[in-house]
């Protein structure tokens, strides 16, 4: 179906993702062995995949086989990497779909290599991290591998790099300037009220008005994945002036409190997840609103916000 | 065939048995299930669907997206699919030839549906889209203001006159901050109901409760009650299990135990396969648990693609073992509604946050 005008909207930069990619190279010097797990730390595998490959990413990395099977949709070429398999995977969906296990266990490696795959990545026990093979394990399965003809490669030769291509992390600390936000989230001003001052908004009436004032709904909600929590922490912008968000954020919508001005035109764009450089708040600032990491922030967004390539034409899009 | 590494369970029998207890409890008001956002996070069709086998003559869609979904799945025209929340522009032509009733809540969305009704109105098989038109008593989110009511009103009246549209209802949403301020939402919602038909609009249905009013007050029920909540068995105010409130979860998240690692001192700990990208909450490590084998272990930390627990000093689980993470309790599991109690939000939260990339298996009723 054809979206005739935009409603929640995730704009990916590829401009910016191309910059993150060059700047992970000058740094590090590695091979690109991309992370894009979990629709690509919620970015949009269909956006970003062919992206990447495009950028020249060596492999393409995913926790599991659903996952795996929609990036080769995308990716018909690419090394593909699972990292997460059931105990009782027999490895047989892995080798139709041409893709590399990363194995934890001689036992997992026997059942991939079993099961017919081609390439397999071996975990190596670090005493501190998830479980993985032990030296003479890894001695072993080497062995085999040659015997079999699979290429077998271990961890240490295998650097995986995954939210810093996106500008968010798993750590607290901020990744720009280095890694620049890939997404800019953002939604029309759907509808604008004049009310009173000292009025309840939301559900709860935990944000009153303090003047007469002019509040705007905007069509983001906490099943696109903005918390619930971030009514009355976190800011979003309206053209470079930030507003917290006023009151709870319900299912569907949040409210800002635009104060005692004229109504903006509807359709006006708020943007809740963008890019300093433009005035707007990033998923660090929001983050650390909420007591996590950025990661999480972009992740956890669900599939409703219409992923798109900056200045590609959305009213041709398809809602995923 | 390989267990899934994770997967959300919907009992549609639990679906079932809600959605009976639920009407009994209304009635004589009609009860709409309302299926935004994909039902939260249940699955809208599937949802919707068993909502009509057992009974269900009114779907909420909230979009046009929804809603159009809902119709082409097969939800036929004796089914009301309601639909509120419209982008600026919204084009409502497809809405009206799939006879879908239409929330209205100011002069410019009035203007879009009667602008389609009137491209329409001479094709054969036009029939005037029913209008719900919404009040704001104190919400203040979408809603005519009680200053913008009476325009709202006689502009809808005017285009029935025209046959392009039918004054079919009048809603509202409440702010359940508290019973007192409900109480005033319920009575300027009346209030606006008696303007809306002295100017002449027939407002044949009322409704302005959700699940948890609708289930605590019977002076807010009018003539239809919303609920989403409580048909999923999430009870939506204080101090209840779902049982108490006759309610059973529909949604179980299950998963699997990945690897079990010794950390000395008798310590161990777990990896269990779903993690924030699945949609479990990072916050949820250290206030809530997993049951495996009947024994409820605290999370420690959640990760991506997996979350670790601290096993209960004297028991056993191994790799492969089913994982619960919440449900019904009949596994000793938590419930969603404990989930989301422990770490500070709604069920309704962590059941809608579920991610697309956990398949859903439906249990059939």
């Amino acid at each position: 179906m054809t979206r005739p005008v935009p409603f929640r909207q995730a704009e990916i930069d590829l401009e910016v993702l191309a910059a993150n990619v060059a700047q992970f190279r000058e740094l590090t010097g590695a091979p690109l062995f991309a992370d894009v797990g979990a629709d690509a730390w919620g970015h949009g595998l269909d956006v970003v995949v062919p992206a990447l490959v495009g950028l020249g990413a060596q492999a393409l990395v995913v926790a599991r086989l659903d996952e795996a099977e929609r990036v080769r949709a995308l990716a018909p070429e690419s090394l593909i990497v699972t990292t997460q398999h059931a105990a009782d995977d027999d490895f047989r969906r892995a080798a139709q779909l041409g893709v590399a296990p990363r194995v934890h266990s001689l036992a997992e490696y026997e059942r991939a290599a079993d099961g017919g795959v081609t390439g397999v990545v071996l975990a190596e026990e670090t005493g501190e991290g998830r479980p993985g093979l032990a030296p003479a394990e890894l001695d072993d399965a080497r062995a085999d591998a040659a015997l079999r003809g699979i290429a077998a490669i271990t961890d240490s030769a295998f650097p995986v790099v995954g939210a810093e291509l996106f500008g968010v992390s798993e750590d607290d600390a901020d990744p720009a300037p280095d890694f620049r936000p890939v997404m800019r989230l953002w939604a029309p001003i759907a509808a604008t009220k004049r009310v009173g001052a000292d009025e309840g908004v939301s559900y709860g009436y935990t944000y009153r008005t303090r003047s007469e004032s002019t509040l705007a709904l905007v069509t983001l909600g906490y099943a696109d994945g903005i918390s619930r929590a971030a009514g009355n922490r976190v800011e979003a912008s309206v053209g470079g002036a930030r507003h917290e968000i006023a009151g709870r954020v319900a299912m569907d919508a949040f409210m800002l409190d635009l104060g005692d001005v004229v109504a903006p035109p509807l359709g006006t764009e708020v943007t809740v997840l963008g890019d300093a450089r433009r005035g707007e708040p990033t998923a660090h600032e929001h983050a650390r609103r909420l007591g996590t990491h950025s990661a999480e922030i972009t992740t956890r967004l669900s599939a409703r916000p219409l992923r798109y390539a900056a200045g590609t034409d959305t009213t041709a899009g398809e809602r995923q | 065939m390989t267990a899934p590494l994770v997967e959300a369970v919907i009992d549609l029998g639990a679906l079932d048995k809600n959605i009976t207890h639920l009407r009994r409890t209304v009635a004589p008001a009609e009860l709409m299930v309302v299926v935004k956002a994909d039902a939260y996070g249940h699955g809208r069709v599937p949802v919707a669907r068993q909502a009509v086998a057992s009974g269900i003559r009114s779907i909420g869609a909230l979009d046009l997206d929804t809603a159009l979904e809902l119709r082409a799945s097969g939800i036929g025209d004796d089914v009301t699919v309601l639909s509120w929340l419209y982008p600026p522009g919204q084009d409502f032509t497809e809405a009206i030839r799939a006879r879908v009733d239409l929330g209205v809540s100011s002069l410019a969305e009035l203007a879009e549906v009667t602008d389609a009704s009137r491209r329409l109105a001479d094709a054969e098989g036009f029939v005037p889209p029913r209008l719900h038109l919404k009040l704001d008593t104190g919400l203040h989110r979408n809603g005519a203001t009680a200053a913008d009511w009476p325009a709202l009103v006689t502009a809808a009246v005017a285009a029935e006159r025209d046959g392009l549209v039918r004054t079919f209802a009048a809603w509202t949403h409440i702010a359940e901050a508290s019973e007192d301020e409900d109480t005033r939402a319920l009575e300027r919602f009346l209030d606006g109901v008696a303007v809306a038909r002295e100017l002449g609009a027939s407002i044949d249905v009322r409704h302005l409760a959700a699940s948890s009013a609708g289930l605590r007050r019977e002076d807010v029920r009018l003539d239809l009650v919303r609920m989403g909540g409580h048909c999923w068995g999430i009870p939506s105010f204080d101090g209840v299990t779902p049982s108490d409130i006759g309610l059973i979860p529909v949604m179980t998240l299950r998963a699997q135990v990945l690897a079990v690692r010794e950390l000395g001192d008798e310590h161990i700990e777990a990896y269990v396969s779903a993690g924030y990208g699945d949609g479990v909450p990072r916050n949820v490590a250290g206030t809530c648990s997993v049951a495996v084998r009947g024994v409820q272990h605290p999370i420690t930390r959640v990760e991506r693609d997996h979350l670790v627990i601290a096993v209960m000093p004297g028991t056993e689980l191994a790799q492969g073992d089913p994982a619960v993470l919440f449900g019904t309790g009949a596994e000793g599991e938590q419930t969603v509604r404990q989930w989301g109690d422990r770490s500070g939000t709604l069920g309704d939260e962590i059941t809608t946050r579920i991610a697309a990339r956990v398949p859903r298996r439906y249990l059939e009723a």
